[in-house]
């Protein structure tokens, strides 16, 4: 049985299918577009998974939706009912696409892949607590998912069991704990539903001196449940997010080619406490309620990582599970899932163990694609070879350009489309940054580090995290041995990797830890700023040579930069937010 | 298209080619942004009609009574949650986009 699941034209959008319940294959729509959180139907995505799965979109046994749109509009309806005359320019903007695409989802789908049965509506929130709970290891768990906002819901609380999903609170829109953190990335001057994680990454570098007026302009009950005054914000009828009174109290916006100073990264830094606080609040009462061990998250919040590393301290729940992909993205796999395990009833047979569910190349393909460009390259005789001459470059301060096996399902680089380097070198992190990344300078960069030697160097609060979905402290005394991936509050974005997961990547830092004792190496998502993650051979090697990437190791094969011509593209040109 | 071309080009001869395709050319450069600029027109008057009259039908007589579509939170309470009791139903009802 084939069962496709999508979600699209909001931010994100993906496809996943299941073969007898099994997520076979999932991708984001941007990595074939190039086009960063790509909103258009994901027919790209769709074309992959059908042909992972050899078949034909006629062939499938059911298409799952990640939303109920007609729910949807009732809620935007709502918005101009209630902001009516002020909302025009906002419903100038949104309702052609409504009329054009968002209402016509089964025909769109239809006419795009063939598949002739119904579609099957599955309500937002329900998605993205299916995409925690299905694939997670657990039998029954309490169930939180937070986002933006689905079609009215931007909190679920609930509790899976077995198969069944039963979502028993919400808050609704426009109080949503995703839309502050959005708008307070506005008023930093980043880009909304992009940046937001800019904004985690600068909070450890100010003072949380605006707490209190965050308390002004949200309502945190006893029970943990929150409303915003909507006094502060304009988001329900206009295109900005903070209102007049939310910049009386803040003080001027920062514009993208502001200077970041201190009043901006304290203001980061409240938002980060306030962040906290009502995500601790909702746990709580959630296990209050459920009185469960194990919790399950989703949704945009819950990429959140620094309260991610904290939650089990913070909050009764002794296991936690996080979709990888929490975004919106992983609604379609939620989507696909929930009407497997749930609507259909069938057995869960599906642990989500890993995320390597994306398109990959045989070495064929990749050898074919560097001869017909007549790319200068060597190959490696043996795995060993490639790790342990990949390991030496990296000793050597080179920036690697790491493409291997299939891509990463979510928005992280995990070791299939990355950039390694040396996490020991104290200039790595500017090095990177004037090299490749071309990023504001308060961004971190993350350590990957082999599972077993996690403990030693990370104060870790778990047994491994193999999605980079946490922040945990770098022990004090390897804080100067790793010095590129210790964040100025001492902290690292860490992911854990075992051969199991991922033999070369892991071959790769063992043969490091063999030449420098340091199983930690700087894992970065193989991208320039604003571009999506690398899909292709393509886009991997256009990368390289329109950065400072020194090697390519794409499969078997080594391409060094400085043997092909260099004047293909100016990244550094091209870097957008 | 490629059989019109080639009777036009056949027609009007080394004209076609010197002539009409750049001037067909520059009438295309010039027509585009016009007829798209007149298209933006026509939506922005008719997506104002329906929102002065569609949704302003509902809104005002909303507004006269002090009917609210949203929680705007200006309001304290014990609790912000709102119960709900989403669970499985039988596959026809999710069948529906609402």
């Amino acid at each position: 049985m084939y069962i496709l699941g999508i979600s699209c034209y909001y931010h994100d959008s993906a496809a996943a299918i299941l073969k007898d319940g099994i997520i076979i294959a999932a991708a984001e729509e941007e990595r074939f577009t190039r086009k960063k959180h790509d909103t258009s139907f994901p027919l790209n995505a769709i074309n992959y998974c059908l042909k992972e799965a050899g078949i034909m979109g006629k062939q499938l046994d059911h298409i799952a939706f990640y939303e109920k749109p007609i729910l949807k509009f009732e809620r935007l309806m709502a918005q101009h009912f209630q902001a009516w005359p002020k909302s025009f320019p906002s419903f100038h903007k949104a309702m052609p696409s409504w009329m054009v695409e968002k209402l016509r989802v089964p025909k769109t789908i239809a006419k795009k892949t063939g598949y002739k049965g119904d579609v099957l509506f599955i309500e937002h929130h329900l998605a993205h607590a299916a995409s925690a709970f299905l694939p997670s290891p657990f039998e029954k768990a309490a169930i939180l998912t937070v986002d933006g906002v689905g079609e009215w819901s931007t909190t679920t609380l609930g509790v899976g069991d077995g198969n069944d999903i039963h979502l028993t609170k919400e808050i609704k829109f426009p109080h949503s704990l995703g839309l502050l953190y959005s708008t307070v990335t506005a008023f930093l001057g980043f880009t909304v539903n992009n940046s937001e994680y800019k904004v985690m990454g600068l909070a450890p570098y100010g003072k949380p001196k605006h707490v209190d007026k965050f308390r002004k302009l949200i309502r945190i009950a006893k029970d943990g449940s929150y409303a915003l005054d909507m006094s502060y914000f304009v988001y329900h009828y206009k295109m900005t997010m903070p209102g007049p009174k939310f910049i009386e109290l803040f003080g001027k916006p920062r514009k993208p080619s502001d200077p970041m100073t201190h009043h901006y990264e304290d203001i980061a830094s409240s938002l980060q406490v306030i962040t906290e606080e009502i995500i601790f609040g909702l746990l709580n009462y959630l296990h209050q309620e459920t009185k469960l061990d194990n919790l399950c998250m989703a949704g945009g919040v819950a990429l959140n990582t620094v309260a991610n590393g904290k939650i089990l301290d913070k909050t009764p729940f002794k296991k936690l599970w996080i979709q990888p992909a929490a975004s919106d993205a992983g609604t379609s796999l939620g989507a696909a899932i929930y009407t497997y395990n749930t609507i259909l009833g069938k057995k869960r047979v599906y642990k989500q163990t890993h995320a390597y569910l994306g398109p990959e190349y045989s070495t064929t393909e990749i050898e074919d694609y560097l001869k017909a460009n007549s790319i200068i390259y060597s190959t490696f005789k043996t795995d060993k070879e490639m790790m342990d001459t990949t390991a030496k470059l990296i000793a050597e301060d080179n920036v690697i350009g790491w493409f291997q096996g299939r891509m990463e399902w979510g928005p992280r680089a995990l070791g299939s489309r990355s950039i390694l380097s040396n996490a020991s070198n104290p200039d790595m992190k500017e090095i990177l940054n004037l090299k490749v990344k071309h990023r504001e300078k308060f961004r971190p960069f993350a350590p990957v580090v082999t599972v077993e030697d996690a403990n030693d160097w990370f104060e870790m609060k778990r047994d491994e995290v193999p999605y980079m979905l946490f922040i945990f402290p770098v022990r004090k005394e390897k804080r100067k041995i790793i010095p590129s991936v210790t964040h100025v509050d001492g902290s690292g974005r860490m992911q854990t990797i075992s051969k199991e997961q991922n033999p070369r990547y892991y071959g790769v830092i063992k043969a490091f830890e063999k030449i420098t004792k340091v199983p930690v190496l700087i894992n970065t998502s193989f991208n320039i700023r604003g571009e999506p993650i690398v899909c292709t051979p393509h886009d991997a090697y256009r990368c390289m040579m329109g950065t400072g990437i020194d090697y390519l190791v794409m499969d078997r094969f080594l391409i060094k930069r400085d043997d092909n011509p260099k004047d293909m593209w100016d990244s550094e040109a091209l870097a957008t937010d | 298209m490629g059989s019109k071309g080639g009777f036009l080009q056949r027609f009007f001869g080394p004209i076609y080619r010197e002539v009409l395709t750049p001037f067909g050319q520059t009438i295309l450069f010039v027509m585009e942004p016009i007829g798209r600029t007149i298209g933006n027109i026509v939506n922005w008057i008719l997506l104002l009609a329906t929102y002065v009259i569609g949704i302003g039908i509902v809104a005002l007589p909303s507004k006269l009574l002090g009917k609210q579509y949203l929680d705007l939170g200006d309001k304290e309470k014990e609790t912000y949650y709102t119960a709900i009791d989403i669970r499985t139903k039988k596959l026809d009802e999710y069948k529906n986009q609402f």
